[in-house]
């Protein structure tokens, strides 16, 4: 008798991970299993109570997922951490043009859990688990895979189902991307491998083709507008570094190594930009 | 006697306050039934596992014969990524968690569920057919001399492991005289191939990215050359240096002339693959590739209509011709 009362506390005590399920827990995860990548709020720590700053709304999370038409749509999550007389509020803001969740910290939410008195986030690969109270919010990113660890693998993210990607029912458009014009950097690159404009690639009108113009042997800078490269009067094409084996610093010379051209063009620096003529 | 009842009614008390308790603690947890009664996440994902089974690993032969549209003389290659193959699957119903759901294609890229009452989106991706090119040094060319070097570190490139068949350029260009099936297209300019690709968000097969996905190479560890092999199947002397007659076995090598009387030559069958993955390295169509080194070497002439004799046989012998249309792949950098 005893043992099996003491089998019921381990069964009762067990069942503190069970996954709690109500209407927030619903209207969020409709969202944001088609989840495709978390960014941290700068204060918050993993796997840490949450108990100041007190009396404002401190911005936990920006996940972003995919809408019912395949476009990246954002949401912010808020805490309004426990005062002497008020418990806390967690809050998700809809963030439809993709800014600073801080801007949004005063804007209606969308879903809310109040009278919460202790909060834990922790991410471990995908799943993203809310501990409030004595309960557990646990969502399921299904679009966020990993990237393979190996330098040379092909950089695919490995997802629950290749090739298929999860949609929600939002019906909010994401953020209007301006397409961006042939000839205009989408993507820049400084001699120090610092990335002075980042990767927006994907809003060119016509495709994208590398340029060499700085001293980072790594990576390149990408201009708008189809790959003409080794063409008379066009960029020239990347070598690659490791091919030439020589320090990049000195790679703004006429005859470059580090581009090559057509048969009968030559390689011609030219503004910092290697170019064909 | 009356000890015993006594501890009895102790434990039975005892159990159930226990019991109270946790079910009361069960029940402040789980008591809203509406949301445990369907369990969206898991329809949701069991879904996407049908779909990932449609859609990237495509049909087995019996599954085909289901679809009396589909052409049956295509290589089940060909149906992966396929959106006739996934519609014509749409046909019948999927059963998951006792809840019937029908598919739907929406547009190329997007896939519906319905049930009575719910329903879930997906988006395809379109990367069954794509061999990611290792990121190394490599050379363009024929020639066995280091020449028109490069490499491809920390850059991304995918090629496609077949040609572009009639079908996708129908899709494109709606061109009525083209015959909708998986044969490798030949209709089009090199301009509209280049458009082609380009609409499809990708770029034109390029001669070095095709050297560099078809070559066996071998680098001597001292001095770091390394050696071009003439074919991409073995290092030696081949059939095609030999001169003995024409077997079936060599036709899975490199689908030459003479390769007919044992087998028709199919779009998306492993025919010729490199070590990379890419099909039809040697023989099969002639081909129009991009290249940035030498655009008077831009057409591979080497095909099933020349016979094994042929000096156009290598990996990488290339020739300027372009008025030939030829077949021609697509090509894409992330």
């Amino acid at each position: 008798m005893h043992a099996a009362i003491i089998a019921l506390l381990i069964l009762f005590t067990s069942c503190k991970e069970i996954r709690f399920r109500d209407s927030f827990y619903e209207n969020v995860n409709d969202r944001w299993s088609a989840g495709v990548d978390i960014s941290q709020g700068q204060n918050l720590k993993l796997n840490e109570f949450i108990v100041r700053p007190k009396s404002i709304n401190i911005p936990l999370l920006k996940v972003a997922f995919f809408n019912n038409k395949g476009a990246r749509v954002y949401d912010c999550l808020f805490f309004y951490a426990a005062g002497d007389n008020r418990p806390g509020v967690l809050k998700v803001v809809e963030n439809t043009n993709n800014i600073s969740c801080e801007k949004l910290a005063s804007e209606k939410e969308i879903a809310k859990i109040t009278n919460i008195f202790n909060l834990k986030v922790d991410i471990v690969a995908n799943r993203l688990k809310l501990f409030v109270d004595e309960k557990l919010y646990e969502f399921i990113l299904l679009n966020m895979g990993e990237f393979p660890n190996k330098k040379y693998e092909a950089p695919i993210k490995k997802t629950y189902t290749p090739g298929v990607l999860y949609l929600s029912d939002v019906t909010t458009a994401g953020a209007k991307k301006e397409s961006i014009k042939d000839g205009q950097f989408c993507y820049k690159i400084d001699d120090d491998c610092s990335v002075s404009k980042k990767n927006i690639c994907n809003q060119c009108e016509s495709g994208w083709h590398e340029i060499i113009d700085s001293k980072c042997a790594s990576t390149f800078s990408r201009k708008c507008g189809a790959d003409k490269c080794g063409q008379k009067g066009e960029s020239a094409c990347i070598r690659g570094s490791a091919t030439v084996g020589l320090d990049t610093n000195f790679y703004c010379i006429n005859d470059s190594p580090f581009g090559f051209c057509q048969e009968g063009l030559r390689v011609m620096c030219v503004n910092e930009v290697l170019v064909c003529i | 006697m009356m000890k015993k009842s006594k501890i009895i009614i102790t434990n039975f008390s005892l159990l159930l306050i226990v019991g109270i308790v946790f079910f009361a603690y069960k029940s402040n947890n789980l008591r809203l039934p509406e949301y445990k009664t369907i369990d969206k996440s898991k329809l949701r994902l069991n879904l996407a596992k049908r779909l990932h089974e449609l859609w990237m690993i495509g049909p087995a032969e019996d599954e085909l014969l289901a679809c009396p549209k589909l052409d049956k003389s295509a290589p089940l290659a060909y149906y992966r990524c396929n959106t006739d193959y996934l519609e014509c699957s749409f046909n019948e119903d999927i059963v998951t968690n006792g809840k019937v759901f029908r598919g739907k294609l929406i547009d190329a890229d997007k896939v519906e569920f319905k049930s009575d009452k719910l329903s879930f989106s997906y988006k395809l991706e379109q990367n069954c057919h794509m061999v990611y090119l290792p990121q190394r040094f490599y050379s363009e060319g024929d020639k066995r001399i280091e020449e028109n070097l490069w490499d491809n570190l920390n850059r991304h490139f995918y090629v496609d492991k077949f040609y572009v068949t009639n079908s996708e350029v129908k899709k494109w260009n709606n061109d009525s005289k083209l015959k909708d099936n998986h044969n490798a297209n030949t209709s089009l300019t090199v301009k509209q191939k280049v458009k082609y690709c380009q609409d499809q968000g990708k770029r034109i097969l390029e001669a070095r990215v095709f050297d560099a996905a078809s070559f066996l190479y071998e680098r001597d560890p001292e001095n770091g050359y390394f050696y071009k092999y003439r074919t991409h199947f073995t290092k030696g002397r081949t059939f095609l240096s030999k001169n003995k007659d024409l077997e079936e076995k060599n036709c899975f090598d490199s689908y030459i002339k003479g390769c007919s009387k044992f087998f028709e030559f199919q779009n998306y069958d492993n025919i010729a693959l490199s070590s990379t993955g890419i099909a039809n390295v040697i023989g099969s169509e002639e081909e129009y590739v991009l290249n940035r080194f030498d655009n008077r070497r831009d057409y591979k002439l080497s095909s099933k209509n020349l016979a094994m004799n042929s000096i156009y046989h290598q990996v990488g012998f290339r020739v300027d011709n372009k008025n030939y249309k030829g077949a021609f792949r697509c090509m894409l950098q992330l």
